[in-house]
């Protein structure tokens, strides 16, 4: 059976992994789960294949990488570099073939009735059915719908960064076309934002919940370029244990003027103040917490972004959620074997509590 | 611990300015002596404030000589803790310090551990049975304690001790029944210690099985997974609310509180209600939960003979009934929620248990909890039996033997007694009835009024004084349960105490979440309780749970000594205002009148 072109979020769950990329069947779960996912659609991995072999631009790239790119000998990043500027060039010169991009029109149209708005704003975000962070692109505050289109193009480019062609050689993945899926999503026009991990990383708490925020766009505390504010929640009784105000000096904001995401400097007031409240806190801790249960109880790693657009009653969104790696990754702790009630009670005693 | 951290030595404590002389107060095994110099300097000694925070008048000395060998005893000789033995005790300017021992050769590690977990199964197997047991033996030494007679020597004996053979005199009688009285608390606090060590022991293991898996949980909330929702020591304080709502149910309670607006007596507003039928049936009510819940004092425990009981002065519950009339009057639901706490219990030990790694896990878990669940209770509830109910008594008949050595001369008032050692006691009673018997006069009456007046002055000084929290040694591991979970010593703790202090940050245990900004009132005794004034923050050398009326008024606590699991802090909890714990230093860094923010789930305390 041929596959779709265009999938809507809510038609998806994780089970589309290999169709629409991690990133869609993710955000795809959350929307069908329930949990506030902003709005959009998908493009399958059907989507970049057709388009490498109705332009010819597939066989176009073959061709340049048996000349220019023998994965043979071992490279170097220069080379990489090189391979990556003429490939993604090629592949951005190319238009979308003409019932791909009425295809894709009508989805952006009716994204924008759904919303309500004209030329609603979306990001264009790249989902290989693989995770391979960073390693490709994402584009903000796209605007109408030949952006859109230009920008799906661009992000199937930009599976030949030099990171990632450097990266598949060296695996043995091979350096040639890459399918990936693309999610366009209603872009969040973020007051505040931020991770949320749902235990402790440093101490694998898992009744614990830690939020790191700044505040407009989350890039700032995912890329780490600013100090956020943290957050530590007992998962359990609710309570905020520990707030401690990030020095927030930047942040990435928007401006619809110049059409530019600006990393800006914050206001020093601002800095000074925590950019979440106790009840945006309660809200996280909320969907943290139900977000955890519905992705099989296991610790979760979560971007989400309070949208001033919206009403407060729903303004806070989950933009990502994936299973917790960085404490998952870590030499576990020894943790005592399980044992009788009283074997316990009497080893505790022996232990007893260590001063030094 | 840093190396760096010192503690101050106990033989360099200096006598405070006009106290010289203290130590004829106390017995010689209680201070510490050049020949045991090496010994003593070699161990860690902490002040215990938590159960006397005030510097201790001879006769109340009893308690801790009572307590450290009642409990130190059930380690170290009953259920062999493995690896502690008991508490050693010593008195500086007044001050109980008090010391943990510890066993540290393997083999005997080994030795005691078997007979430790034989004898502790047979002790949670058998756990409901022997607490049966307990109770009844705790109210039988209380009733027993009622019935000891204390009687003035008689110019000549009765008839009936000639008639009916009994040949033994007044005189005999006295000092039999003092005897009588002591090895009463004695045996009060052997029983107090009995159910004791073991429900702290499955307390510690669940706490340590917990940190295990969540490295950051907090004491506070491991004792909101095993608190019993209906505990004994609350009941005074419930009958006082059960008061209130009576009185405006049968619609006296605008006149019990105009009448003790206009401070009349309880016992004469008692009279004036008992004119009608509605007050008559109020004051029944009244009479009858005076005995026993009317037993409990104003003090910790009732550690101190000046703690009075609400049946002694029955303005302290009238206060707490009036109220409690007002807020019900007001709409306000006064009593305690017990089905939300119950639902709340069981929510935050299903979320944890979920969080689990495995199956095995689950396992123990509940097994750990199932135990410290079914002993925890008695943690909760025994201070209501074995101190406030017991000692209020106690307390009272020490001061009718007062009455005899004030009429012979030997004191000027009943209160003087508490100032002499209960050995030196015993011998002012031989010496009284030797008067009695032989007919020469006494000659206490020429020494003892001037000996206790200068008692009474060195200890109102020493009252001033602020003892430092930690002095000795500091070990590399306390072993010893209760030392970990009543007086909850850590690292920090130590750290603040030894003099690494932060500028205008008190750090402790966070006893009662939630944060609050406010004026303090430093209250170092319990009959200055009064002085707190509403919206202030209490700092005390340690809270208590028969202050229960007065936490609706204040805003926090902060305390001197004490773990979140010390009696005191589950009451802070109960009243749902935020405690912080432990400080050490609170009450001599803290001036009344200072603006602090105190944050309950963090323990810090902040000077603004």
């Amino acid at each position: 059976m041929e596959q779709k072109l265009i999938y809507w979020m809510r038609e998806l769950d994780k089970s589309a992994l290999n169709i629409v990329g991690k990133k869609c069947a993710n955000l795809g779960e959350m929307s069908n789960m329930g949990l506030p996912a902003p709005p959009g659609f998908a493009l399958s991995v059907v989507g970049y294949e057709r388009f490498m072999k109705e332009t010819g631009v597939g066989q176009e790239i073959h061709e340049y990488l048996q000349q220019n790119y023998s994965t043979e000998t071992r490279k170097k990043a220069s080379e990489a570099e090189a391979a990556s500027k003429a490939i993604r060039k090629m592949i951005e010169d190319k238009t979308m073939p003409e019932n791909m991009e009425t295809e894709i029109i009508d989805a952006y149209h009716t994204l924008c009735e759904e919303i309500g708005r004209d030329a609603v704003e979306v990001s264009v975000r790249s989902s290989g059915a693989v995770s391979m962070p960073g390693q490709f692109e994402t584009y903000l505050y796209v605007r109408g719908a030949g952006e859109v289109i230009t920008h799906v193009i661009r992000c199937w480019g930009s599976t030949f960064t030099p990171r990632a062609i450097m990266f598949r050689t060296e695996k043995g993945l091979g350096s040639g076309i890459w399918p990936i899926g693309v999610a366009v999503i209603k872009m969040v026009n973020a007051k505040a934002a931020g991770i949320m991990f749902t235990l402790n990383p440093v101490t694998g708490d898992r009744s614990k919940i830690t939020i790191e925020a700044n505040w407009g766009l989350g890039e700032s505390v995912v890329s780490g370029r600013v100090e956020p504010d943290r957050f530590k929640i007992n998962k359990i009784t609710l309570e905020i244990e520990e707030r401690r105000l990030g020095r927030k000096e930047e942040e990435y904001i928007y401006d619809s003027d110049k059409r530019i995401v600006e990393f800006k400097e914050v206001p020093v007031e601002r800095q000074k103040e925590f950019c979440l409240t106790d009840e945006e806190i309660g809200k996280l801790v909320n969907l943290g917490k139900q977000g955890e249960r519905l992705f099989g109880g296991e610790p979760q790693d979560m971007e989400w972004a309070i949208d001033k657009d919206l009403p407060t009653e729903e303004n806070i969104l989950l933009l990502q959620a994936r299973p917790e790696t960085i404490w998952a990754s870590k030499q576990k702790k020894e943790v005592p074997h399980a044992r009788s009630a009283l074997d316990y009670i009497t080893s505790t005693l022996v232990e007893g509590k260590k001063l030094k | 611990m840093p190396e760096e951290v010192k503690l101050p030595s106990p033989f360099d404590v200096e006598t405070p300015k006009g106290c010289e002389g203290w130590q004829d107060m106390y017995p010689s095994y209680y201070l510490f002596s050049e020949e045991r110099r090496e010994f003593e300097e070699g161990k860690i000694w902490f002040v215990d404030t938590l159960h006397h925070p005030e510097p201790m008048a001879p006769f109340d000395l009893i308690l801790p000589e009572c307590w450290q060998i009642a409990l130190s005893q059930y380690t170290t000789r009953f259920f062999p803790v493995p690896s502690a033995l008991g508490i050693d005790h010593r008195v500086i300017n007044g001050y109980v310090y008090i010391s943990p021992n510890s066993v540290t050769d393997p083999e005997t590690i080994e030795r005691r551990k078997a007979l430790y977990e034989e004898r502790v199964r047979y002790y949670y197997d058998n756990f409901e049975t022997l607490y049966h047991f307990w109770k009844k033996k705790v109210i039988a030494n209380i009733e027993e304690l009622k019935k000891i007679q204390i009687k003035p020597l008689p110019e000549f004996e009765d008839d009936s001790v000639i008639k009916d053979a009994v040949g033994i005199s007044s005189g005999y009688r006295l000092i039999e029944n003092y005897d009588r009285l002591i090895e009463n608390m004695y045996k009060d606090w052997q029983l107090h210690s009995e159910m004791g060590i073991n429900g702290y022991g499955a307390y510690l293991a669940f706490t340590s099985f917990c940190q295990s898996v969540f490295p950051e949980i907090k004491d506070i909330t491991v004792g909101k997974m095993v608190s019993g929702i209906r505990v004994d020591v609350l009941v005074p304080d419930e009958k006082l609310k059960g008061l209130a709502k009576l009185a405006l149910k049968l619609k006296v309670d605008r006149k019990i509180e105009e009448l003790f607006e206009q401070g009349i007596a309880p016992e004469q507003i008692m009279v004036e209600l008992g004119k009608d039928k509605a007050g008559n049936e109020w004051v029944e009510k009244l009479e009858e939960v005076r005995d026993p819940w009317f037993y409990f004092a104003l003090g910790m425990g009732n550690f101190y003979h000046k703690h009075v009981g609400w049946n002694d002065d029955l303005r302290i519950p009238f206060r707490g009934m009036v109220d409690y009339i007002k807020r019900a009057r007001q709409g306000e639901e006064i009593d305690r929620p017990f089905e939300k706490l119950g639902e709340e219990r069981d929510r935050i030990t299903e979320e944890y248990r979920n969080l689990l790694p495995s199956e095995e896990y689950k396992e123990t878990f509940d097994q750990l909890l199932k135990t410290t669940r079914t002993v925890y209770p008695f943690i909760e509830s025994h201070p209501f039996y074995c101190e406030h109910w017991h000692h209020v008594i106690f307390w009272n008949k020490i001061r009718e033997i007062g009455d005899l050595l004030v009429d012979a001369g030997f004191l000027e008032n009943r209160e003087q007694i508490f100032y002499l050692h209960r050995i030196e006691i015993r011998q002012a009673l031989y010496e009284l009835v030797i008067s009695w018997a032989v007919g020469s006069p006494a000659r206490a009456p020429s020494y003892l009024p001037d000996k206790v007046k200068r008692r009474e002055e060195i200890l109102e000084r020493l009252g001033e004084w602020n003892p430092p929290p930690a002095l000795g040694k500091i070990p590399e591991k306390i072993t010893e349960p209760f030392t970990i979970m009543l007086w909850g010593i850590t690292s920090e703790k130590l750290k603040a105490w030894a003099g690494v202090e932060e500028e205008r940050i008190l750090r402790g245990s966070g006893g009662s979440p939630g944060v609050v900004e406010g004026v303090a009132r430093v209250i170092r005794t319990a009959d200055k309780a009064d002085l707190i004034q509403e919206g202030e923050i209490l700092v005390c050398p340690i809270t208590a749970p028969a202050w229960g009326p007065i936490f609706p008024r204040i805003k926090g606590v902060v305390t001197d000594t004490g773990g979140v699991m010390a009696h005191a802090a589950i009451i802070a909890r109960e009243y749902g205002i935020p405690a912080v714990v432990g400080t050490g230093t609170g009450t001599s860094r803290i001036k009344s009148g200072d603006r602090i923010r105190i944050d309950g789930s963090e323990g810090v305390v902040e000077l603004l």
